[in-house]
């Protein structure tokens, strides 16, 4: 039956659950104050109403949301998002104050996520960059594609910093870029080059430099005819599925498709 | 307004049109923020984004206070009118389990999330052996079922997800397995949201991180299929073997085959500067060396791709190897053609995609992740209503 006794030993069980977790700390205490409600009263239904005059009846879905709150705050401070752990603690002082304000404000997981997205952004922007940086550098032929892209991916910019220079100086920033410490001051230079200046430099690819191969090459297409023609003699190669493996150590399967 | 738009916008108006209150007070806060939605949705202009904006904007947040708080106003306010003290009903365990039930039903069509469904029976199992809501507690605390609910099908479901990944794509598995490795080490939900909110900065940044050499490599890959395919070398070669050569035509090919090994050679100048890879470490990496090719992926989550033949990666490797980096010259590079043994190439056309689309669905069917692609096809799901709703595959994902 729904005696104390059972009562007590499920909050002992959710006191032990919740205690044991470093994320928990107001489900925890939550518990241990009805344990120690149902250690005071004889029946379940004199704990009922004690819970329901000192508060205890109705803290509970603010509990939940407290830790969850909590986690993110942890995080949060983890990763050195200050203002994000501020305003986790601004929401659980708030909650902690009204039990219902998890109920009337539903908006705040979406405020939370905002507040964390300005940093996500950065990171996918300062990413962005480099991607920019990459496919320019490789044949620098289209300045201008580059540099409104550059210029879309510089507002994503927020956290720590918009200042894409105090970024790029930034540990956590250089660790996020796969390259030489040379390439990486190449790529921080340029993009710092043409934010002071808008532009980006070009080079001109001219096949100049093989004019006479070219001129030979068609000066004596026809002693090439006999390779040509043995080659085009050949069936068309069928196209091919590239099957992946089932490990990460494994490696692909080629199969032709008739 | 757009028309989906229109009819989204309409959606929330009816949601608010729908609530109870009396009160003069919330009255207009209804109709403010109705003409508020109005004036948002002439505003947005693509039904895609929609949602997007309506959330980051704060208006969804908006939304859900207000009617939550009218909710909450209509419900007090009866309980007051009704006056009398209803008796006190505790609940059965079967009472209690009724939500369960319901999401149990929900998915039971769905056999491949046994991991989750298994924990749901446990739980049904605890409490039919139960009269008393105390007693059935327990027993599910001592078990810790409430937790293995959430985190056992969520395990389930993230391990399906990666059966439908290629494995060496480190970029594209990384965020799954983080987010596997997360709910494994927690013990409960606030443990897990620590754990994700924690993998969340890595999960932006590192898959960013595995992907970077894709860059260079593809970079690589454009000019050597410039320099060798149809544009360049390939093309000289056919019009010298059918005897169709007007000069404008092949001096362009000629021209964008130099062009193509000049930015070629300067490609792998910037790979071994910025990566201290040489082509021939690309061509090691067993992933990496096909971002050289173009490929579609054709199956699940990158589990096939379609190229256009079987050698095409040996024929640029001859080419760097001999023609490149050698820089021997154009006519030279046509006369060592090693026809015989590379033969022709093209890339693939619609309908052999589509071949090879079915040929992998069908080489991969028993994977979980296919298997639960049919599952939730052909899942009957009804919502509370009774009427049946269509879901989009994987939607569950």
């Amino acid at each position: 039956m729904n005696d104390i006794n059972t009562s007590k030993e499920l909050y002992g069980l959710y006191v032990q659950r919740f205690g044991n977790c470093p994320r928990t700390p107001y489900q925890a205490e939550y518990y241990r104050k009805w344990l120690d409600l149902l250690n005071q009263c004889s029946t379940n239904e004199e704990a009922e109403e004690k819970s329901k005059q000192n508060g205890l009846y109705t803290a509970g879905a603010g509990a939940v949301a407290m830790d969850r709150v909590f986690a993110n705050k942890q995080a949060a401070e983890k990763m050195g998002w200050t203002d994000v752990a501020q305003y986790c603690d601004e929401i659980i002082q708030k909650i902690q104050a009204d039990p219902y304000y998890t109920f009337t404000h539903s908006s705040l997981w979406a405020d939370l996520q905002a507040k964390k997205s300005g940093w996500l952004r950065t990171i996918e922007g300062f990413g962005r960059l480099y991607k920019d940086f990459v496919e320019y550098n490789d044949t620098r032929t289209d300045p201008q594609r580059a540099m409104a892209s550059i210029a879309e991916n510089l507002k994503m910019l927020s956290k720590p910093s918009s200042d894409f220079a105090a970024l790029a100086a930034m540990p956590q920033f250089r660790a996020m870029i796969d390259c030489s410490n040379e390439f990486y001051k190449e790529f921080t230079d340029t993009i710092c080059k043409a934010i002071a200046t808008g532009s980006l430099e070009t080079i001109q690819w001219s096949a100049q430099p093989y004019q006479d191969q070219i001129e030979e090459l068609w000066n004596k297409k026809e002693t090439l005819s006999e390779e040509c023609r043995q080659w085009y003699s050949q069936p068309v190669k069928p196209v091919c599925l590239r099957l992946s493996p089932d490990s990460p150590d494994g490696k692909y399967k080629l199969l032709e498709i008739e | 307004m757009d028309v989906v738009i229109k009819m989204m916008v309409q959606g929330y108006i009816d949601g608010l049109d729908g609530l109870k209150t009396n009160n003069e007070g919330f009255k207009q806060e209804i109709e403010d923020f109705k003409k508020e939605l109005l004036a948002f949705g002439e505003k947005e202009n693509d039904p895609s984004t929609f949602f997007t904006h309506f959330q980051d904007s704060g208006m969804m947040g908006k939304y859900m206070d207000l009617t939550t708080k009218i909710t909450l106003a209509a419900n007090a306010s009866q309980e007051a009118e009704s006056g009398e003290k209803k008796e006190k009903h505790i609940a059965t365990p079967s009472e209690w389990l009724e939500p369960f039930r319901t999401s149990y039903d929900f998915i039971k069509d769905l056999p491949i999330r046994e991991r989750g469904l298994a924990v749901y029976r446990k739980l049904f199992e605890i409490g039919d052996k139960h009269t008393y809501i105390t007693e059935f507690l327990a027993e599910v605390e001592r078990e810790n079922l409430l937790w293995k609910i959430t985190s056992e099908d969520t395990l389930g479901i993230l391990d399906i997800t990666l059966s439908g990944m290629d494995p060496l794509y480190k970029g594209l598995t990384y965020s799954t397995l983080a987010n596997i490795e997360a709910w494994k080490q927690s013990v409960c939900e606030a443990d897990a949201y620590y754990l994700q909110e924690l993998f969340s900065e890595d999960n932006a940044k590192t898959p960013q991180k595995l992907l970077q050499p894709e860059l260079f490599v593809i970079q690589l890959g454009l000019h050597l299929m410039i320099y060798r395919g149809p544009k360049g070398k390939e093309g000289l070669m056919e019009m010298i073997a059918t005897g169709n050569c007007p000069r404008k035509e092949f001096l362009s090919k000629a021209s964008a085959m130099a062009v193509g090994k000049m930015q070629a050679r300067r490609t792998m100048d910037i790979i071994k500067k910025a990566l201290g890879m040489t082509f021939d470490d690309i061509i090691a990496d067993e992933f990496l060396k096909y971002k050289l090719i173009s490929t579609s992926n054709v199956c699940g989550l990158s589990k096939a791709y379609v190229q256009s033949n079987p050698n095409i990666l040996d024929i640029l490797a001859d080419a760097v190897h001999n023609e490149i980096i050698p820089d021997i010259s154009l006519i030279d590079a046509i006369r060592r053609e090693p026809a015989v043994k590379f033969g022709r190439w093209r890339m693939p056309e619609d309908n052999e995609y589509k071949k090879a689309e079915e040929t992998a669905r069908n080489i991969f069917k028993d994977l979980p992740y296919f298997i639960y692609e049919d599952q939730l096809k052909g899942a009957n799901f009804h919502v509370g209503t009774g009427e049946g709703f269509d879901i989009k595959p994987l939607s569950g994902i």
